[in-house]
């Protein structure tokens, strides 16, 4: 059993985890409320993901920095706070999206300054993990959730309302009950399925490739 | 004396998937016949679809687990016609294919396939197209109209005739469609259907569920044959009887209400056929009373207070999320009693010696 080409592979993989096999929404199921809630519409998922890349980088960098200095419960804190602020500076970003935009996304604009991403980050980043990883870390991390939140919004906003960024588009069927926040549980359970079925495809290819005598059937779990 | 080696399991019920789906299937396919000839043959195409696309679904499922195809799982086939019955004449094939394609590839194979699944597929597939589609699956066809085969209803909905004072808004109309009684009682108001009619299942409703004498027909001999245990759909009528006589929406009184209300919708098809599926129902006798009586309160409560028409199916899909609790205290509470009864005994004999 030749495992040689599969920890390569988990070596390399570990600088961009947070894009594809440790997707934060997909694989890890963290900020699960605004992928489920907030995705009936591209325009929101792409406003969320743009708040949340703007919040997450200083955060991580602030944590990585200072970390060391302070316990966890300050350092939460701080960083809550300092992604609030961020959060507010960046409204503009997305309100030429939509002028509506922070009335229809509501509560969730200021809840956003504490999600599980953040706090999940900026406590694995605070202690002994070098400089670079936790930029890439934030960085492919917050690219991940912007992935996972355009893909669950365009699914639900091309099926449930036929439109796709507020554009009509002609499908033989619209299925209304996507819209509903509930659709969102399912569309992200099986997105979470799908992701998790190709990087079991990708591995299972790799050790095959580095191990052609291995039988089909058993030999990779 | 002569052992014999099999494997196991040594001890059988001479109910098996196959005989309780193929009962089941029996009767429902008697349903469908009734369909047939209050709706014509769209009816039968309507059931043809669901089930072709139940078992296509379950085919590719099964392929795409690394399983073996079972000629022998009829669960597709129950499913499908659950489902194509419990809708009207003139529901749009695309809704019935969806709605089958959900309760085989979201309700059922992702926790496990047949005799896995936490949710009854049929209810959840109905569920879903309910949600999704609800003017096309709550508004149906009165019995013996002309309906044409492929007609464009999902087009030509535009225009409804409700029963309940509303004008019609006529654009185009290829079927007048109609409301079920409970959506008239809904507005607490008395349905103008007559009772003997409504026993015969001569009013606008689900195609297989207005056929009260035939489903309770079904009931006796799917408890005549144990393919059903009678604790079940009994406590769960009874249960909605009993509210529905306490709690009447009709200003007409107890009585009248229980009538209207066990014969309009879902209720009774929903009592005998869905509730019942072996899979998502409790294992023990005492577990299956309690279980029918909390679904049946459960189900009147979501008429009273729910949103849609007909708010069964969302009724037994809550229901079916405490069957594990129920059957995890009803083995408790088992346990408890057997071991009292023991200690009682115990102490008898020692007295008595």
């Amino acid at each position: 059993m030749n495992l040689e080409k599969l920890r390569i592979h988990k070596a390399h993989s570990r600088w961009l985890e947070g894009f594809f096999v440790q997707n934060p929404v997909l694989t890890r199921g963290l900020a699960l409320p605004f992928a489920i809630v907030v995705t009936n519409n591209l325009k929101y998922g792409v406003a969320v993901s743009i708040l949340m890349i703007c919040s997450l980088i200083p955060c991580v960098l602030l944590s990585r920095l200072v970390g060391q200095r302070l316990p966890k419960w300050p350092m939460l804190m701080i960083c809550a706070l300092l992604s609030m602020v961020i959060i507010m500076m960046a409204l503009p970003l997305v309100t030429p999206i939509s002028a509506e935009i922070t009335d229809t996304l509501g509560i969730y604009i200021p809840i956003l300054s504490l999600n599980s991403i953040i706090s999940f980050l900026c406590l694995r980043h605070r202690k002994n993990q070098p400089f670079l990883l936790a930029l890439v870390d934030a960085l492919t991390y917050s690219g991940g959730f912007a992935l996972a939140l355009c893909l669950i919004s365009a699914l639900r906003e091309l099926w449930g309302a036929n439109t796709i960024w507020g554009i009509p588009v002609t499908l033989p069927l619209k299925i209304g009950g996507l819209q509903i926040a509930f659709s969102g549980f399912l569309v992200t359970a099986l997105l979470s399925a799908l992701f998790r079925a190709i990087e079991r495809c990708f591995r299972a290819r790799i050790y095959r490739l580095s191990n052609p005598s291995a039988g089909k059937e058993g030999s990779f779990s | 004396m002569k052992l014999k080696q099999a494997a196991a399991p040594h001890i059988r019920f001479q109910e098996s998937n196959i005989t309780i789906m193929s009962d089941t299937i029996l009767l429902l396919a008697v349903l469908a016949g009734m369909a047939c000839f209050f709706y014509g043959t769209r009816a039968l195409a309507v059931c043809g679809m669901a089930v072709i696309s139940a078992i296509l679904a379950d085919a590719v499922c099964v392929l795409l687990r690394g399983r073996k195809l079972n000629p022998r799982d009829l669960s597709p086939v129950v499913t499908g016609m659950l489902i194509a019955l419990a809708m009207p004449a003139t529901i749009s094939f695309k809704i019935v294919g969806a709605a089958a394609l959900f309760a085989i590839l979201i309700a059922k194979h992702p926790f496990g396939g047949t005799g896995h699944n936490p949710f009854n597929p049929a209810v959840a597939g109905f569920s879903f197209a309910a949600i999704c589609w609800p003017q096309q699956v709550f508004s149906y066809p009165m019995p013996f109209e002309k309906i044409g085969m492929m007609g464009q209803f999902s087009d030509r909905l535009q225009s409804y005739v409700y029963t309940i004072g509303t004008a019609p808004s006529v654009q185009e109309i290829a079927v007048k469609l109609y409301q079920n009684p409970v959506s008239v009682l809904r507005a607490h108001a008395l349905p103008s259907n007559d009772l003997f009619e409504m026993l015969l299942g001569n009013f606008p409703g689900p195609m297989g569920a207005t056929n009260i004498l035939v489903i309770l027909t079904c009931l006796g001999y799917l408890i005549f044959r144990n393919t059903v245990r009678w604790q079940l759909p009994v406590s769960y009528l009874l249960s909605c009887m009993g509210i529905a006589y306490l709690f009447p929406r009709t200003f007409a009184g107890g009585t009248l209400s229980v009538f209207y209300e066990m014969m309009s919708g879902l209720l009774l098809f929903g009592g005998v056929f869905l509730l019942t599926d072996p899979v998502t129902s409790p294992k023990r006798e005492s577990a299956m009373l309690f279980y029918g009586a909390f679904a049946g309160i459960i189900t009147m409560l979501f008429r009273h207070h729910g949103f849609y028409d007909e708010s069964l199916s969302f009724a037994i899909l809550f229901a079916n999320a405490f069957v594990p609790a129920i059957d995890h205290y009803d083995e408790m509470l088992c346990r408890l009693v057997r071991r009292k009864h023991l200690e009682l005994r115990k102490a008898k004999d020692s007295q008595g010696a």
